[in-house]
């Protein structure tokens, strides 16, 4: 599975950090980073939970 | 609200009726009416929370506020669209939230930089000293406004900051916001284009001192517009105004309304507030969580399809329009056990207070910050403290439904505290 972002609507909230903080981190300008673009089944809940959190609506899984 | 058997159920965002309080509305909209097509407005309705996310999900410009977020009810009844609508002019530019991608998303970026979470948490001293300073003026008054004399100086004075203009001009600007909304009380909706006109002479100057000082980004609210480039070409101070009347707008009415509200909420629940004051500094944050879910004064927006889809069920051809009514989504049984009960510590999973998706607040740190700092330092000092409703208002409003004015009692030493508390 893969994290797809929409770097147009992603404002780096941050809300994706909290929910999965092992594929997604703020640097110090908040700015998204994708620690991980590729995942598996075991961060599928934690994936989810981000892509759900989002408030700008910014996060996709491509399975 | 009185309907027999008999009568056809209606709701319509702008009657008297409605505006004053749209709960019982709401009530019967979400059990069932849950999609309410206004007929008039060719405008479908949405009163669900769940419905209302369903919506705001959906991406890939199906839904522009090309009408206007708050379009009014003449517009509704005199325009129709057969079809997706024609495209906005685009010299001058419109504002960003008539826009929608790629444009929408450039436009709120050249100036997302100081609402950012680190560039805001940054704020937090400066909001601290003016909460204290706003409050050594007001307690020797013994009581006051509570909404516009204390969240709503403390609130324009912040917008003073991000724009770079004077501190001096906090009043000026908060009144100028309430000038806005207030109109909208009289049931034809806003003239936006009218009193956006007049926010612009306010804004247009502070942009036209940045280009002076030559936008190095240290106002990076307004010299991100400055570098912005619109295909391929700056925007005019004109236009640069014009993107920024969201920013100015969206907290200084918003965060005064939801501070007072809350704290008389809190007032009148004794229980409530004595566990807050257990521990200010870790339950403040929690009730204003509440506070923005019960309080939050946006009723509604609007948009227009550009593009047939589905919402709950629904089919919207292009050029037809949907409402999401924010202020019902608070209240949805299926979202919140008892809405209607203001509970400080209530589990809240999420909340649609601050929108979602594209448009979703774009201040919503600030006015997080704002809250927390407004709350906990009243909190702090002022031990006792009362509501005269008598001589409060609440105005009706078809989008910004709160206490306009809520006179506070004071019962607090007049010994500033000044910088001596620590937080």
């Amino acid at each position: 599975m893969k994290i797809k972002v929409d770097w147009g609507l992603c404002d780096g909230n941050g809300a994706c950090a909290l929910e999965a903080p092992m594929l997604f981190e703020l640097d110090d300008d908040d700015q998204l980073i994708v620690l991980r673009e590729d995942f598996g089944p075991e961060l599928e809940a934690p994936a989810a939970a981000a892509v759900r959190a989002c408030p700008k609506r910014a996060l996709r899984i491509e399975v | 609200m009185q309907t027999s058997s008999v009568e056809r159920f209606e709701y319509d965002p702008f009657s008297k009726e409605v505006m004053s309080n749209p709960l019982p509305w709401y009530k019967k909209l979400r059990a069932e009416y849950p999609v309410y097509f206004a007929e008039k407005y060719d405008t479908f309705i949405f009163s669900r929370f769940e419905d209302i996310v369903e919506l705001l999900s959906q991406g890939d410009n199906i839904f522009i506020a090309s009408e206007q977020t708050l379009p009014s009810p003449e517009h509704l009844m005199a325009v129709r669209h057969e079809g997706p609508p024609p495209p906005l002019p685009m010299d001058p530019l419109p504002r960003s939230s008539n826009l929608g991608s790629p444009w929408y998303e450039q436009l709120r970026h050249a100036q997302l930089k100081p609402l950012r979470p680190r560039s805001v948490a940054g704020l937090e001293e400066l909001m601290r000293r003016l909460a204290r300073e706003r409050l050594d003026e007001l307690i020797p008054q013994g009581e006051f406004d509570l909404t516009q004399e204390y969240g709503g100086m403390v609130a324009a004075s912040i917008i003073c900051h991000l724009f770079d203009l004077d501190f001096a001009r906090a009043r000026d600007v908060r009144d100028a916001v309430n000038a806005l909304t207030i109109t909208d009380q009289e049931g034809g909706g806003l003239d936006i284009e009218t009193l956006v006109e007049q926010l612009v002479t306010i804004i247009k100057p502070a942009v036209e001192k940045r280009r002076q000082a030559g936008a190095d980004g240290s106002v990076p609210l307004i010299d991100g517009l400055i570098d912005y480039r619109f295909e391929g070409r700056p925007l005019t101070e004109h236009e640069i105004a014009m993107q920024l009347i969201c920013v100015f707008v969206g907290g200084t009415e918003t965060v005064p309304k939801i501070t007072a509200h809350g704290l008389l909420e809190l007032s009148e629940r004794p229980d409530q507030l004595q566990a807050v004051r257990e521990d200010i500094d870790a339950n403040v944050p929690v009730a204003v969580e509440e506070m923005i879910r019960f309080c939050a004064p946006a009723q509604w927006f609007a948009r227009t399809a550009h593009k047939d889809t589905v919402v709950a069920g629904q089919p919207i051809r292009a050029g037809q329009r949907v409402m999401f009514l924010f202020g019902s989504a608070a209240r949805d049984e299926r979202e919140f056990d008892r809405p209607d009960r203001f509970i400080w510590n209530r589990k809240i999973e999420r909340v649609l207070s601050f929108g979602l998706g594209q448009h979703h607040c774009i201040g919503l740190h600030v006015a997080r910050l704002e809250l927390r700092v407004l709350v906990s330092e009243f909190l702090k000092r002022v031990p006792e403290f009362s509501f005269d409703l008598s001589r409060s208002t609440r105005l009706p409003s078809s989008f910004q439904w709160g206490w306009n004015s809520l006179f506070v009692k004071v019962n607090a030493t007049t010994e500033s505290t000044g910088g001596g508390e620590t937080s």
